[in-house]
């Protein structure tokens, strides 16, 4: 238990889920792949709807978010997109440029 | 006599002064000066940083291992904090190949055919990575949401890597400097790699939309659909080449 927190605490979104879409990878039927990052407060859920429409005409494979249970393995189309998701919605706490700023300056 | 500091009160309205001022008051209680507190802001940054770097590097992994998929297939798109994760671990690969560390390049960081940030630039401050390993040598992996890879496993590199940055005018978060000089540190070490003559060809290109403000835009979605259409049709045309020699 001790050994899963500090991993956790270490690698804060090693357990954060990886969400499938379109059609799941493979060896077999797979050409492309995108994957999607998103920003600050948001889900892999909200940024792919931003995409799968798009994708889902141009490419083919299913509109909706895969099924482990029923679409592994399936052949929906060549493309898979895959979006990654950060724990608690957002990958690093402080802004991107908020105390660093004045560290790199003292840092001199 | 009552100093300066002497109540909470007086402590909490001191925390919020400028530490410099508070010294020359002489006062008895110092609270972390900014220069203390930044340090602990950065390293709490930078463990999220890392692990989302791995996330990204342990994806590229499976897609690449498991999947079958070679890296130049791949498209790594990023919004907002996505996009500066996004250049960023380009920039960590470049970086080590700038150093003269192509073998450590090679081993840690694949890189994805295509690199789309949408809406972000990079840290004041970027993060140590490939994070220092904490056992023999191999670099801390990430996700269990994606099967595990072993750091060491090998993987083929694309020959080229683009990497496109787009960004709205008008974005409240990202100023048209801030941008432009992201694109200027990832064009620059592409031109630096090439002159080191390393085997790898990053072309980075910058668009800048009219208004908008901080969001998704058309422009942004075409550009991963074309993306992904150039992959397609280089793969056609390799496929045809091999049908061709085998005929």
């Amino acid at each position: 238990m001790a050994d899963s927190t500090t991993r956790s605490d270490d690698d804060p979104h090693a357990q954060s889920p990886t969400k499938y879409y379109l059609s799941y990878p493979s060896p077999s039927h797979t050409k492309a792949a995108v994957i999607l990052m998103h920003g600050r407060g948001d889900n892999a859920d909200d940024l792919a709807d931003v995409f799968l429409p798009g994708l889902q005409r141009r490419y083919g494979g299913k509109e909706s978010r895969l099924d482990e249970q029923i679409d592994r393995g399936k052949d929906y189309g060549p493309v898979t997109l895959v979006a990654i998701e950060a724990r608690d919605h957002s990958w690093y706490p402080q802004s991107h440029n908020g105390g660093c700023g004045r560290y790199c300056s003292s840092n001199a | 006599m009552v100093g300066v500091g002497a109540t909470v009160q007086a402590m909490l309205d001191l925390q919020k002064r400028d530490s410099a001022d508070a010294h020359k008051q002489g006062c008895l209680f110092f609270f972390q000066r900014s220069s203390a507190v930044e340090p602990a802001l950065t390293a709490e940054n930078e463990r999220y940083q890392q692990s989302a770097l791995d996330k990204i590097r342990t994806t590229l992994l499976h897609l690449h291992h498991e999947c079958h998929l070679p890296l130049s297939s791949i498209v790594l798109a990023g919004f907002s904090q996505g996009a500066i994760l996004s250049n960023t671990y380009l920039l960590s690969a470049l970086d080590l190949y700038m150093s003269d560390n192509a073998t450590a390049a090679h081993a840690h960081v694949p890189l994805p055919g295509y690199i789309l940030a949408f809406a972000g630039s990079l840290f004041k401050t970027p993060p140590l990575y490939p994070r220092p390993s904490t056992n023999s040598g191999a670099v801390t992996s990430a996700s269990e949401s994606v099967p595990s890879t072993t750091a060491t496993a090998a993987f083929v590199q694309p020959k080229r890597v683009r990497s496109r940055l787009i960004c709205g005018l008008t974005d409240k978060y990202f100023p048209l400097d801030e941008i432009k000089d992201a694109a200027g540190a990832l064009a620059s070490r592409s031109v630096g790699i090439r002159h080191l003559g390393h085997d790898l060809d990053v072309v980075v290109s910058l668009a800048l939309e009219e208004g908008g403000g901080h969001r998704i835009s058309p422009r942004m979605i075409d550009m991963v659909s074309e993306s992904v259409d150039e992959i397609l049709a280089a793969t056609r045309g390799t496929e045809s080449q091999s049908h061709e020699a085998s005929a």
